[in-house]
């Protein structure tokens, strides 16, 4: 008995360490347990999951719309001044820009290559992809406009493999050919896709059609002066093709529909709370006076028209205020101008008693001014009280709230676009370039509430701004500007454009300057002598696109000595190919 | 849910078991005295073969509740020989006279799964360090307290204040992309220690703490240090930073139930402030500015001034503004533990309350831990030891870390210095809103009291840590270890951004950026199951033990919440509250199976060799390479008994103990869960719209887990009867196949990939050194213990394509960033210089004021001490104990971005010279003349120090030297206490952190890194660190 109980002892011991060796070793269920059940399977992804995203990505989230938008393309194209970083003299921030580049391929881009080879892989046509196709043109166009060639055609292509980098030509001929076959592929007549994800045109294919023609047009009149018949022939189809007819066909990507706060689409941020942006001198000097309209409501105690008096000379000799000081506000200004830009005030930190350093013992009351920085201050200078951002004109409060939209394309622009079209005498339907020119104006000002008797007056004024800049269609000042006239035809309609698509629009206002050098804007006052090599007030003196990240030049050397061979130099003063 | 049930049935079973072993017994008293006749303190009286046992007092008496019959009693103490007596079951007192004697040969260590071991048969270095070393000095962090205790051990204490997070890392840094940090075991079962502090950037956030200190210090019996992986390789993928054991206190039969009480109230002051000026006011370049949110306004003078508040007021500066606005910090904790049994069976039970308030004012922690404990002796083969035990921890207001704008460190040390605090209360206005005296900077400063009383967060978390364990013994040499183990916790945490800013004008609208309010419940359960079967027999001379065993690890971890988004009205906080109301939930689970089996054989007790060998299948790997296996050989050989035994040679006498030492082993890190698959993450965009994306890291599923090579040998020499000892060891380790996540071209689609590569290299040695520097006659003591370790690392392999690895990049304001590059050493600091020309000189611009470098890449130094040191020292004179600790670290560099800021602010004292102009910058201009333009001081440090600072200006050696701790205790004898029902009455006065003796870093302490991550090395707006004073009483009736 004793024996037994003995012997099944040593049995069970073998069996419990049997069953435990079995048991510990076994990985039963480790494969279901290992599937993240957080996220969705790539199984079941659909393009238009992926589009929303994109939408709200690609207008950038506050912290690269605050380093791609306002500290660089509005420092560039002087929608703003004095940031106190880098690219105040003109200089590339790679950080941003590594950023803005790794997003725009690996978020943007792959987002909506994934689109396109999703919906292409489709047996029935869908809107989804040719909406897909549409926005990754918006996409790669502000990239290539930035930097010029740029990885294009095998670029996250879903095989994970690098790309090399494209020549800008190409790469416009190819999104004018997308742009082209899209409008063509969209149809109401498609299935309909999945309902609510569609919140820039609402699932409304006429609009996105329009869009598509007029982004076709935008990047048609882009490639003007490199390659004029390419532009002319796409520009007149797209015209023809159908393009936006009213501000409610505007492209408008709300980034957030609730949400106001860091982090939550809350645009323009930069100018408050962590501040150091005022209006730059630039637009001072062209809203000042344009039109002929009084300034609204000067603030308690402003001086209007305050003649200034003289500082030390930091500034730049090209501009017709330089070294001015000046208090208050002008007596005449565009309508637009006030609305853009507040006087500054006890609410946004202007001082009661503001030292004016050059002029001993000076102080002034900043309160109450509108008046705007020079471009491009040495850091040194843009230290000083009387370029102290909060005693200057910043951008209006209404431009912070969430309930703003980002304009990707607005319809005064498209008026822009086709009047600088009829004035080059290309094929257009709808109107003279004299009326494109006073619709876009028009859209423009009712877009901000301007009334109508006002805009009435604005266009027929021939009441000159800073540079001899007139409104009126039908006048010319003939006055002239660093040699050049300033009051011609083109110069009414760029610089209404540069007015007309603020605050969105710096990406094109910037893109026209390096096109037309139009309108006019003074030369940054102490830029880095790498990014702005000439100083004569020419187009050389302005930047003329942006450095690729110097990531590229050690991940992807081979690729990147490609790109500096077919492109030039990779430095701020290469032109990109379209303005060659 | 099997498991669970299991474990409850054999909780259950084990109380049973309590409960039904009653037994016979009777009362045995004595004296335990040395050779001389003097009282042993403190000495252990064991039943052998029993779990009873008792200590003697003061007086060296003992009383002990044993069985009746013959029994033999076994009495040890540090520096004496074990000496055992049989006792017939009539005696009822004894006198145990105990000789000097060669106590390594009783030193048992507690090793890997939980092993008594003896410690002269280990191959690799092992510490301990004892109980008492967490009560009495305390540390609201336990592991807090093994600071300068343990050679080889780097503790990077947060400096975010007494509810912080502690980063540990044994022997360096062997990870690239892991945490470092050593896996804990409580009694057998390896414990969560989850980390809160990571994560964070250049704005902060707040410090949740880390999952040790949910330990109760009062339960600690032991820590055991396991340094390198031969120590921890049985803990295979998990094992590779090394493993810290913490082993409870179980219960002791004592006469009826021994109540034993501990309470301690300690006092918090920062040890530190930062010097500032006090000279010059708000303003600019001399001239007030009420806008100004810098101090380069005027000389103070007690002038006139309209302040920020529109009062007019003298101008003045205050120095104590800081110190006026904390509070002290207070702790007290209050424990008691219960404990008794008979020969069967012992329990303990034990119940502990800290209730602690920050500097800050409306900072609260709180505490309550109980634990109990029972080990029974079923039957003379069955052994049950269960254990439950459970922490409550109640958090409110821990304290905002880095450019975090509810920091008030870092708010207060950019103030203009005529700014006062004690205006800044009230906080609020008529309308609910917050006062700001800088109200255009309101999302970067805020009202330090609003921080303080309208923005909250708040954590409260139970945890259960519970244990059940099963000894069978087939026969004399084969017994079997069946063994179960929980670790769950529950959080709820809540935070929230109080509605409301300044506005100085109530008619326009009120902008609430950024308010919200934000809650989320999360659980973790990690469950072990495992057993072990050990087979041990002697054959002659050789005794060999071969056992085999198994675990099986199960995790989940869940957790939901949500965010309101900005706030539809002040003070409600509901997550339904508020503009953009947004859920979030996550669940994860991993399985680690594990087999392994080691071998321990001795010769003639003088040589040893372990084998040990582990086979691993995760869960979160790959089918292919789901198994993994982790060797370890190690051994040791005691010359002086090989000597004696062997050639009848002993060494001279004075030698009394010589060891010699070695070991190899490979030991691994693991990969978290659902790394294999591209997963597309879901989330609701505008207007609810499905978003998603595809991954923007390219997964690799065939990623394998890393792995640390390690290899050490020692030397263990002890002198004189064991007075003087000197232990050494060299180790080198080899981190290999380092999951890395690389970065590659955009245009690929993908901003990074996953691969294994790469080998880091850390090396170095230890010295524990131990003296019993004087004994006396009269009974005096002195004893000292020195732990000295240095180390050295080495990235001597990325991957292929690039050889720069970032640790972080960009730290605060963009100023220094922590690399671990190929051939450079892991936590190398990069950063900006001045511009300088090909001789050195700094370039000065035409202004005078010297050029920055344009790139931020040079080299500044590395955070990783050259060596660290902990000295201790203690004093004992009968019932009067002296002890201090003094803690050494020498090498390592530390960025202060603070005093980045305060110079940029001109708060700083050093801002002061050169106010009006006059300081010619040394340097050249382009044209190579020397610079002879006067600027002034605002003129300097805005450009230095500003954003994008020239970082080797604020870069300071991180050595530094101080008193860590002083313990001053008084044990009253037993006959003072007369007839008062109390006993063992000890009181102590201690003190941590008392005096920063040597540091170079100027009102700073070295030790206020913020997170717990690999990227060390750096401080912005730290929370001070403290000094503690308090005392500590305990008795027991």
């Amino acid at each position: 008995m004793k024996n037994i109980y003995l012997k099944s002892k040593w049995y069970l011991l073998v069996g419990i360490l049997g069953s435990c060796v079995v048991l510990y070793s076994c990985t039963k269920g480790f494969d279901t347990i290992n599937k993240d059940p957080n996220t969705y399977p790539g199984s079941v992804v659909d393009p238009s999951f992926l589009l929303p995203g994109v939408y709200k990505a690609s207008v950038l989230d506050p912290g690269m719309h605050e380093r791609m938008t306002q500290l660089t393309n509005d420092i560039f194209s002087q929608y703003s001044a004095n940031e106190g970083f880098s690219t105040q003299q003109g200089k590339t921030n790679d950080e941003w820009i590594t950023d803005f580049y790794t997003n725009y391929h690996s978020k943007f881009v792959a987002s909506l290559n994934l689109a396109i080879r999703l919906g292409k892989a489709k047996p029935y046509p869908t809107n989804d992809l040719q909406i897909a196709r549409i926005w990754r043109c918006w996409v790669y166009a502000r990239a290539t406009d930035i930097w010029g060639d740029i990885p294009y055609f095998k670029a996250a292509d879903g095989t994970g493999e690098n790309a090399p980098y494209d020549k800008q030509e190409l790469i416009y001929k190819d999104m004018l050919k997308e742009l082209k076959e899209a409008a063509a592929g969209l149809s109401s007549s498609n299935p309909k896709q999945q309902p609510g994800q569609d919140y820039v045109y609402n699932d409304d294919i006429t609009k996105w059609k329009k869009f598509a023609n007029s982004l076709r047009l935008r990047l048609a009149m882009r490639i003007s002066q490199a390659d004029a018949a390419t532009a002319k022939q796409n520009a007149e189809e797209a015209i023809a093709g159908g393009i936006m007819t009213g501000s409610s066909d505007a492209c408008l990507v709300l980034s957030s529909d609730v949400a106001f706060g860091w982090g939550n689409g809350y645009q323009y941020s930069y100018y408050y709370g962590w501040g150091s942006e005022a209006m730059s001198r630039s637009m001072e000097n062209l809203l000042t006076g344009l039109g002929g309209q009084p300034f609204p409501n000067p603030p308690a105690g402003a001086v209007v028209d305050d003649p200034g008096f003289n500082l030390g000379s930091d500034e730049n000799t090209l501009d017709p205020n330089k070294n001015k000081f000046k208090s208050g506000v002008p007596s005449k200004v565009d309508p637009r101008g006030p609305i853009y830009f507040e006087p500054s005030s006890d609410a946004s930190g202007a001082n009661p008693t503001a030292a004016i350093a050059g002029s001993p013992g000076a102080t002034v009351d900043a309160r109450g001014r509108w008046h705007g920085v020079p471009a491009g201050l040495s850091s040194s200078a843009a230290g000083k009280q009387q370029y102290a951002i909060t005693n200057q004109a910043r951008m209006g409060r209404r431009f912070l709230k969430p309930e703003r939209p980002y304009e990707v394309m607005t319809y005064h622009e498209v008026c822009f676009l086709v009047a600088e079209a009829a004035q080059r005498g290309w094929t257009v339907s709808g109107g003279t370039a004299k009326q494109w020119y006073e619709a876009g104006v028009t859209a423009s000002m009712q877009w901000h509430g301007v009334p109508d008797t006002t805009i009435a007056a604005y266009l027929a004024s021939n009441n000159e701004n800073t540079y001899g800049t007139t409104a009126n269609w039908s006048f010319n000042s003939g006055k002239t500007f660093n040699g050049t006239p300033v009051d011609d035809l083109m110069s009414k309609i760029i610089t209404q454009k540069y007015i007309g698509i603020f605050p969105d629009g710096g990406w094109e206002a910037w893109a026209d300057h390096r096109r037309l050098h139009l309108p006019i804007l003074i030369p940054f006052a102490a830029p880095d002598p790498t990014a702005i090599t000439a100083t004569d007030g020419g187009p050389g003196n302005f930047v003329k696109r942006i450095t690729y990240p110097s990531r590229e030049s050690l991940n992807n050397k081979v690729f990147y000595n490609q790109a500096i061979s077919q492109q030039g130099p990779d430095i701020e003063s290469t032109p990109v190919w379209w303005n060659k | 849910m099997r498991i669970k049930l299991l474990h409850l049935a054999m909780l259950g079973l084990t109380l049973l078991c309590y409960l039904s072993t009653v037994a016979q017994n009777r009362l045995i008293k004595g004296i335990v005295t040395t050779a001389e006749n003097k009282a042993v303190v403190s000495a252990t009286v064991k039943v052998k073969d029993k779990p009873i046992s008792t200590a003697t007092d003061a007086d060296g008496r003992f009383v002990l509740t044993v069985p009746t019959g013959k029994i033999t009693l076994e009495v040890s103490s540090v520096g004496f020989t074990l000496k055992s007596i049989n006792i017939d079951s009539s005696s009822a007192f004894i006198t145990v006279s105990l000789a000097a004697g060669n106590q390594e040969l009783a030193e048992v260590v507690i090793t890997a799964l939980g092993i008594k071991r003896d410690k002269k048969a280990l191959g690799y270095s092992v510490q301990e360090v004892g109980g008492k070393n967490f009560t009495e000095a305390r540390e609201n962090n336990l592991v807090n307290s093994l600071s300068g205790r343990v050679a080889g051990l780097e503790l990077y204490k947060t400096g975010n204040g007494p509810t912080g997070s502690t980063r540990i890392v044994i022997r360096g840094n062997n990870s690239l992309g892991g945490n470092n940090q050593p896996l804990i075991v409580v009694d057998g079962i390896p414990m969560d220690n989850y980390q809160t502090a990571n994560g964070q950037g250049e704005y902060g956030s707040f410090d949740g703490g880390n999952g040790i200190s949910d330990i109760n210090p009062d339960d600690v019996e032991t820590m055991t240090v396991l340094k390198g992986p031969a120590a921890a390789a049985l803990y295979g993928t998990r094992g590779g930073n090394g493993v810290i054991l913490v082993s409870t206190k179980k219960g002791g039969v004592g006469k009826g139930l021994g109540v034993r009480f501990n309470t301690n109230y300690a006092t918090d002051d920062p040890l530190l402030y930062i010097d500032k000026q006090n000279e010059y006011g708000q303003g600019s370049n001399g001239v007030f500015d009420v806008k100004g949110q810098s101090s380069w306004g005027p000389k103070i003078t007690g002038q006139e001034i309209t302040d920020w508040r529109g009062k007019k007021v003298p101008m003045t500066a205050d120095k104590n503004d800081l110190k006026n606005f904390l509070n002290t910090g207070q702790t007290w904790t209050n424990s008691i533990a219960l404990s008794g049994g008979n020969d069967k069976t012992t329990f303990r039970l034990g119940y502990t309350n800290m209730d602690n308030k920050g500097l800050l004012p409306n900072t609260t922690l709180k505490r309550d831990m109980v634990t109990l404990r029972v080990n029974s002796e079923v039957t003379s083969q069955f052994t049950m030891d269960a254990k439950v035990s459970y922490a409550k921890q109640n958090a409110k207001n821990r304290p905002q870390t880095s450019g975090s704008a509810g920091n008030v460190f870092a708010q207060y040390m950019v103030l203009p210095r005529s700014v006062h605090l004690a205006d800044m209360n009230p906080w609020k206005d008529i309308y609910g809103h917050q006062i700001l005296w800088a109200p255009e900077a309101y999302s970067t400063k805020k009202n330090p009291y609003w921080s303080l009383y309208e923005d909250f967060n708040t954590d409260e978390s139970d945890r259960f840590l519970t244990m059940v364990s099963l000894n069978y013994k087939f026969t004399s040499w084969l017994k079997l270890l069946v063994r179960h183990g929980m670790d769950m916790r529950q959080a709820f945490t809540e935070s929230a951004t109080a509605y409301g800013i300044y506005n100085n004008d109530p008619t326009a609208p009120t902008y609430n950026f950024s308010s919200g309010y934000g809650a989320g419940r999360s659980k973790a359960v990690e469950t072990n199951a495992d057993f072990l079967l050990s087979a041990n027999k002697k054959f002659n001379d050789f005794s060999l033990g071969l056992s085999v065993g198994g675990n099986q690890q199960h995790s989940t971890y869940n957790t939901t919440g949500g965010n309101t988004g900005n706030l539809d009205l002040p003070g409600v906080y509901n997550l339904s509250g508020g503009a953009n109301p947004k859920p979030y939930s996550y669940k994860a689970e991993t399985k680690l199976n594990s087999l392994y089996t080691f071998l321990n054989a001795s010769y003639k007790d003088f040589f040893f060799v372990d084998v040990t060998f582990r086979n691993d299948w995760s869960s979160t790997l790959a089918p292919a390479n789901r198994s993994f296996n982790y060797p370890s050989y190690s051994g040791s050989f005691i010359v002086n008994e090989f000597l004696e035994k062997t050639f009848n040679t002993p060494l001279p006498e004075f030698i009394s103990f010589f060891k010699l030492r070695g070991g190899y082993a490979k030991a691994g890190n693991t990969i978290g869960p659902y790394s294999l698959d591209p997963s597309y993450g879901i989330s609701r965009g505008v207007f609810n719209a499905i978003m998603t994306s595809p991954p923007s890291t390219l997964v690799n599923p065939n990623i394998l887990p890393e792995i640390v090579k390690s290899q050490e040998y020692g030397v263990d020499l002890r002198f004189f009867n064991n007075r003087f000892g000197i232990d050494f060891t060299y180790y080198k380790k080899n981190a290999l196949n380092q999951i890395l996540s690389l970065p590659v071209p955009p245009a690929s689609g993908y901003s990074s990939k996953i691969i294994n590569a790469g080998n880091v290299q850390n090396s170095g040695y230890e010295f524990i050194v131990n003296a019993n520097v004087l004994q006396t006659q009269s009974g005096f003591n002195w004893d000292v213990l020195v732990n000295y370790s240095h180390n050295t690392n080495k990235v001597l392999q990325l991957y292929p394509e690039t050889k720069v690895y970032l640790l972080q990049s960009d730290v605060s304001s963009r100023a220094i960033r922590i690399t671990a590059n190929e051939g450079e050493a892991f936590g190398n600091l990069y950063g900006r210089d001045f511009a300088r020309n090909t001789k050195g000189d700094v370039i000065v611009e035409a202004d005078g004021t010297p050029r920055k470098s344009e790139n931020k890449n040079t080299l500044l130094g590395n955070y990783q001490p050259k060596y660290t040191m902990g000295i201790s020292n203690q004093f004992s004179y009968r019932g009067l104990t002296f002890s201090f600790l003094i803690d050494i670290r020498k090498g390592g560099k530390f960025y202060s971005q603070t005093l980045a800021y305060m110079h940029s602010a001109g708060t700083a004292a050093g801002t002061v010279p050169y106010r009006d102009g006059g300081m010619v910058f040394q340097g050249v201009k382009d044209d190579n003349s020397k610079n002879t333009t006067a600027i002034t001081s605002q003129q300097y440090w805005q450009k230095v120090a500003g954003a994008e600072p020239v970082a080797s200006l604020f870069m300071y050696d991180a050595s530094n030297i101080r008193l860590r701790e002083v313990v001053l205790g008084y044990a009253f004898p037993n006959k003072l206490l007369g007839k008062l029902p109390v006993r063992n009455l000890t009181l102590s006065l201690v003190g941590r952190n008392l005096w920063l003796i040597k540091s170079y870093i100027p009102g700073i302490d070295p030790e206020s890194s913020f997170t717990t991550t690999n990227a060390q090395g750096w401080e912005n707006g730290a929370y001070p660190s403290t000094r503690t004073l308090g005392c500590n009483l305990k008795f027991e009736f």
